[in-house]
């Protein structure tokens, strides 16, 4: 069986276990909705609060997936998967789920909020994904316990709400490059290079990490 | 760690060959020196009370978990039955026979075929095969953590309590299937607590808690 092959296994299985979960489905897909609506309101303000919406839900459901498969996850190792086939698998079955969320949402949000970039807001919504989806992961081996692992996530993505853009100290977390991003929904001026440039970088620096970490938890043979 | 056999210091029908390991948690040694062997053919009964690192040298063996110190080599495929089942709750037996035969090389159908075969061997109902595992009885997750681990026809077998929640006639069927095993020339080492188990199988090798601090 090819890499690719085995990598479709491995997304097919863990999807399984993801659809069957419907109530965990239905919120995935409300939480950024409801951030969305609360602030109505506010412009294309919302539509940010939509995003780091999507980054609560999106990082929980890459974090609970690492971890509902922790036990399982050495046997397959030892049945013949690789601990690498094992993550990437369902990075690729996450981000491809994400790819649903960022159209449904990115459409909601452009409908009802009219923004000048609709443009931007697929990109920005997709950015929020691309980060999320490895942040979860990156917890889950890092920490690989339920409760300090949702701690964790939620510390990250409530700092990163807490904190405006502009500040010294923003640039410092993941979720930093897709927020600018969609900041610039609105037709606000300003380059997109650097929001675009530090949702790659930590993209792959946390599918770095969640790899190296991932590794290192299942280097026993 | 777990190594493919490879000494010439060990017989020829060696399929186990465990030298001086142990296992530290922090600065207490879990494990210190166990030595052990496992002959083809053989069934070995690990015992020792609670606390006395039983799972702990499975879970070493099987190579989900490293040792500190020592070595431990095995001659061809392992097959390993965890205590608690380590299965997704939302997949069906099915596919759990899928997701591992894959990883194991073969495709669904011989998957699905090979399973199949093995949890009827253990009274495993058909119907059962498509029902999410968390809906099963605690005795039909243990039937099925077996199959999975015997799904690779393997050479040497890891059995840590694996008939937790089987009724007596499966748990009698179990023995009867270790007997089988060995005649077919795996090795078998079960993990028990029983002591009316200590019959059934051809050697017992006690673990007893290591209780010095590490220095």
């Amino acid at each position: 069986m090819t890499r690719a092959r085995r990598l479709l296994v491995i997304a097919e299985m863990q999807g399984h276990d993801l659809l069957r979960r419907r109530g965990a489905l239905a919120m995935l897909a409300a939480m950024p909705v409801a951030f969305y609506f609360a602030l109505l309101g506010k412009g294309v303000v919302a539509i940010s609060t939509g995003g780091v919406g999507m980054a609560f839900s999106v990082s929980g459901a890459a974090l609970f997936s690492m971890l509902a498969a922790r036990r399982i996850e050495p046997r397959l190792v030892l049945a013949g998967f690789r601990p690498l086939e094992l993550l990437l698998g369902r990075l690729l079955l996450l981000e491809g789920l994400g790819v649903g969320i960022v159209v449904v949402t990115s459409v909601i949000f452009s409908l009802i909020s009219r923004p000048t970039r609709p443009d931007l807001v697929f990109a920005g919504i997709a950015l929020t994904v691309w980060v999320a989806v490895p942040l979860g992961l990156a917890i889950a081996t890092i920490i690989a316990r339920e409760l300090e692992g949702v701690l964790a996530a939620i510390a990250v993505v409530g700092v990163q709400l807490s904190l405006p853009l502009d500040s010294a100290a923003a640039p410092f977390l993941p979720l930093y490059g897709p927020l600018r991003v969609l900041s610039r929904v609105g037709g606000a001026g300003g380059e997109l290079g650097g929001g675009l440039a530090a949702s790659l970088a930590y993209g792959v620096g946390l599918s770095t990490l969640a790899v190296v970490s991932w590794r290192l938890r299942l280097r026993t043979r | 760690m777990t190594e493919p056999m490879s000494s010439a210091a060990v017989a020829p029908d060696t399929m186990l060959a465990i030298r001086g390991v142990g296992k530290r948690v922090g600065r207490r040694w879990l494990l210190r020196d166990v030595n052990l062997d496992l002959q083809r053919g053989e069934s070995l009964a690990l015992v020792g009370e609670n606390g006395a690192g039983k799972s702990t040298l499975v879970r070493m063996i099987a190579g989900v978990d490293s040792s500190d110190e020592g070595s431990i080599e095995v001659a061809g495929r392992i097959g390993y039955c965890p205590q608690e089942p380590g299965l997704l709750d939302l997949l069906t037996p099915e596919e759990h026979l899928v997701f591992f035969g894959r990883g194991l090389g073969f495709d669904a159908s011989e998957s699905k075929e090979r399973g199949r075969a093995l949890l009827g061997e253990f009274g495993f109902r058909g119907p059962q095969l498509r029902v999410v595992s968390r809906h099963l009885s605690g005795g039909s997750r243990q039937k099925l953590n077996l199959a999975l681990a015997l799904l690779g026809d393997p050479d040497v077998l890891l059995l840590d309590e694996p008939y937790t929640g089987f009724d007596g006639g499966t748990y009698l069927c179990f023995w009867q299937h270790v007997e089988r095993w060995q005649e077919e020339g795996r090795a078998c080492l079960v993990v028990t607590h029983f002591l009316g188990e200590r019959e059934r199988v051809d050697r017992v090798h006690e673990l007893v808690p290591y209780l010095e601090e590490a220095a």
